[in-house]
């Protein structure tokens, strides 16, 4: 116990020693160099930020344009399947069993229509044409 | 006394350790130093390949084939995105029962497909078909069973959504969207167009990879060709054909119907047809094309050839009397042909209108052999005449230098020689239309990528003079007129044509079977359509003779073809009307290729700042579309074409801003308005 405590150093406050007043003075150029520094950085992290930004976008863009191009290929194949429907629905042979076997319709006979030459006047002439004269 | 440590054993062992410490720090920076200049300097090239292969995805994109329209723009083939059913037989437990629930929800398996899906399904293979371009309603059955191993691709599928209507023009394509008959097969190399290369990237999610970009050779899609064919009249052509066929109890029939001006086909029609969306199920027999395919002997409808080749050398003339005695002429010393009747005298004209073989034969024996030859090759006979057909015969024409009598009088007559329905078609077209033989074709324009390539009319030689053919005409007005064909008489038309009757040859055998046909024009003095009937082993009441089998249904497809052209009646037609130009009906002549184009006024602005509305009618869409847009009109359009109706009409005052309503419409169908 004894050789502990003997080891141990002990220091005196001296009274007699006023209080030092500590002045913590302003080192411009080591601010402005720390500032520049933290610019920097700052530009730095901002470039990285970006970067990275510029790359994702690009990405997510694909993904909805590629999105918009499988709804736009869906919606083509919906179409191109609906005109073939209307083209089987318009079908001559179809048409012409409806209204013989459901409309209960007959063809007209020969005195039932009748076609007329139909003789069409002549296009009026350009106004220019008609004030020039 | 205990010793005491010594600090700096403690400053020793921290030494020691942290140069360990170093040590292991500094290798394993320098195995993964290594490890990373292993990685991008020698694998680099490797590993970027691998990744690449990951990320990226090259696909062959196929090209959408082009459609088959008719004249008017109706659909007559197209082509749709279907599922195919697929598996990866690998990741099936029980491939028979897989194949067992697939089978139940497509719903249409026999038990031999049942059994070979089950094959396929048990290779244990990493893909196998279930199914190819299966309908929609099936897929989504197969779809809801949720079978882990079965999937879906798209493959385009061809459908003919007029099922049989002009199944042996359009043709069909096989498995591999690869054209097999027909137009699909003509034109083939156009139809298909260029598939495309996508470069797909997507992301590195093991299920359901999402690309996020894509890049390539986007596919051209096919050409769309527009057909000269009329899908009402090809219609027509069919169901009095058939309805022939079967009222004469015949094996089978053709009908052409073709313009003898252009040389368009409007309808080709033939029995026992097929559909082409099915046509495995259905037999070769049924799917040949007999109206260019088949070679028969015309008979007499051939002496329309051997009439214009003697009014065109002037060795007779229409009036100049021909001895056919008793009905009976030797050929040599072992050969007698006879006719149906004892004329006797007759004149040239009553030969072909009461089509007496001994006639025609005697100018056939005044023609001579080289003389008749040329005029049969001048008319086609013994040649491909269109680019359309891909199975085309030339038919069947011996050279005249090998001619004896006997086939000179068997030619003048329609026999020992072979012709197709189409060939006589256009024989006839060239009477009708004074003596040029125009290439006949069912191609009306190509459209690829939004422009329009009409093909153009072709003729290919004069063959007669107009005053000819002008003779024939009478001559075969005569023969409907109180010949042969008076069952082809139409009570408001002229018709000129020719009936014609010939013993069938097989293996070089004259059966009693017969080909009945009847080939003709009308309205005879401006002539709007060709009509050729010919009707193949005539078994009924009516007898096998052209003018009672086939007469009748070319009267029947006439009468109902020329009204639905709204052709004019050229016997007492109703006086004609004077009507405004108001683009409705036939008078809608801007749809004709030969129509000068409208004028179109400079537009007055009134002085209270009115816009005058000029004659759109007429116009393009697009051309419509700019004129209003100079006077600062708002155009509101429907439909599509050629602009058919305005409202308000040409003339009338409207403000500037106000709207003008557009209907759009395609080209009336007749071609004569």
């Amino acid at each position: 116990m004894h050789g502990k405590a003997s080891t141990r150093a002990t220091f005196d406050v001296s009274p007699a020693l006023p209080p030092q007043q500590v002045t913590l003075e302003v080192d411009r150029a080591r601010q402005l160099e720390y500032r520049r520094w933290l610019l920097v950085g700052l530009v730095l992290l901002a470039a990285a930020l970006f970067d990275g930004w510029q790359r994702s976008v690009p990405v997510s863009h694909g993904y909805r344009l590629e999105e918009t191009h499988r709804a736009r290929a869906d919606e083509d194949a919906i179409g191109r399947r609906l005109r073939l429907e209307i083209a089987s629905l318009r079908a001559p042979a179809r048409i012409e069993w409806l209204a013989i076997n459901q409309l209960h319709l007959v063809a007209p006979q020969r005195n039932d229509s009748m076609v007329i030459e139909r003789v069409v006047p002549p296009q009026q002439p350009p106004s220019s044409v008609v004030a020039s004269r | 006394m205990a010793e005491q440590p010594d600090p700096r054993r403690w400053r020793r062992t921290a030494g020691s350790r942290l140069i360990v410490l170093g040590v292991v720090f500094a290798v394993w920076s320098v195995a993964v130093f290594a490890r990373l200049v292993d990685l991008q300097i020698f694998q680099r090239a490797e590993l970027e390949a691998r990744a690449e292969s990951q990320r990226t995805n090259l696909l062959e994109e196929p090209a959408q084939r082009g459609d088959l329209l008719d004249r008017n723009g109706n659909v007559l083939a197209y082509s749709v995105d279907v599922d195919t059913v697929c598996a990866v037989p690998s990741k099936l437990d029980d491939p028979t029962q897989v194949a067992a629930r697939a089978c139940d929800a497509l719903g249409d398996c026999d038990d031999a497909e049942r059994a070979a899906i089950t094959k396929r399904l048990s290779r244990k293979s990493a893909f196998a078909y279930v199914r190819r371009r299966v309908s929609v309603d099936q897929a989504r059955r197969v779809a809801a069973l949720k079978i882990d191993g079965i999937h879906f691709i798209k493959e385009p599928r061809r459908y003919y959504p007029n099922r049989e209507l002009a199944a042996h023009v359009l043709g069909y394509v096989g498995s591999e969207n690869k054209g097999l008959a027909g137009l699909e097969a003509t034109y083939d190399s156009k139809l298909r167009g260029r598939p495309g290369h996508i470069l797909l990237q997507s992301d590195g999610r093991k299920t359901g990879r999402r690309p996020f970009s894509r890049v390539g050779d986007p596919p051209v899609p096919g050409v769309t060709i527009e057909l000269t064919i009329d899908e009402t009249l090809q219609h027509l052509a069919e169901r009095e054909l058939k309805a022939g066929v079967e009222e004469n109890k015949a094996a089978g029939g053709s009908v052409v119907i073709m313009d003898p001006m252009s040389g368009e086909i409007f309808a080709l029609a033939n029995y026992p047809t097929f559909n082409p969306n099915s046509y495995g199920m259905f037999p070769p027999e049924q799917q040949r094309n007999r109206g260019v395919q088949d070679v028969y002997e015309p008979g007499s409808t051939f002496k329309i050839v051997t009439a214009s080749a003697a009014l065109e050398e002037k060795i007779l003339r229409p009036n100049d009397v021909i001895d056919t005695g008793g009905g009976v002429i030797a050929i040599g010393s072992s050969r007698t042909v006879r006719d149906t009747h004892a004329y006797g005298a007759l004149s040239f004209t009553d030969v072909i209108v009461k089509s007496s073989n001994i006639g025609a034969i005697k100018i056939g024996l005044r023609l001579g052999a080289e003389r008749l030859g040329r005029y049969v090759q001048r008319f086609g006979f013994g040649t491909r005449l269109s680019p359309d057909f891909p199975g085309e015969s030339a038919g069947i024409v011996w050279r005249p230098a090998q001619w004896n009598e006997s086939t000179l009088a068997s030619v003048s007559m329609g026999y020992e020689i072979g012709v197709t329905p189409l060939q006589m078609a256009v024989a006839a077209s060239t009477v009708a239309n004074g003596g040029e033989l125009v290439q006949p074709r069912v191609v009306r324009a190509l459209i690829d990528g939004g422009t329009r390539t009409v093909v153009p009319r072709k003729v290919v030689r004069r063959v007669t003079t107009a005053e000819t053919t002008a003779e024939m005409t009478t001559i075969m007005e005569g023969v409907v007129e109180r010949g042969t064909a008076t069952l082809a008489k139409l009570p408001d038309f002229t018709i000129a044509g020719k009936t014609g009757t010939s013993n069938k040859n097989v293996d070089g055998h004259y059966l009693n079977q017969f080909n009945a046909s009847f080939v003709g024009f009308v309205p005879s003095r401006k002539p709007a359509l060709t009509i050729l009937v010919m009707i193949d082993s005539p078994h009924s009441v009516n007898g096998h003779f052209g003018g009672r089998v086939s007469a009748p249904i070319f009267q029947r497809i006439a009468d109902a073809a020329l009204r639905y052209l709204g052709v004019t009646p050229t016997i007492n037609p109703a006086p004609p009307v004077l009507v405004p130009y108001r683009g409705t009906g036939n008078e809608i002549r801007v749809a004709g290729p030969a129509v000068p184009l409208t004028i179109i006024p400079v537009a007055n602005h009134s002085s209270t700042g009115q816009v005058v509305l000029p004659e759109l009618r007429g116009l393009s869409g697009r051309e419509a579309l700019r004129v209003l847009a100079r006077l600062g009109i708002t155009p509101r359009v429907a439909g599509e074409g050629i602009v058919i109706e305005q409202v308000p009409l040409p003339g009338t005052a409207l403000e500037a801003g106000g709207a003008c309503r557009l209907a759009l419409g395609r080209p009336t169908p007749g071609l004569h308005p």
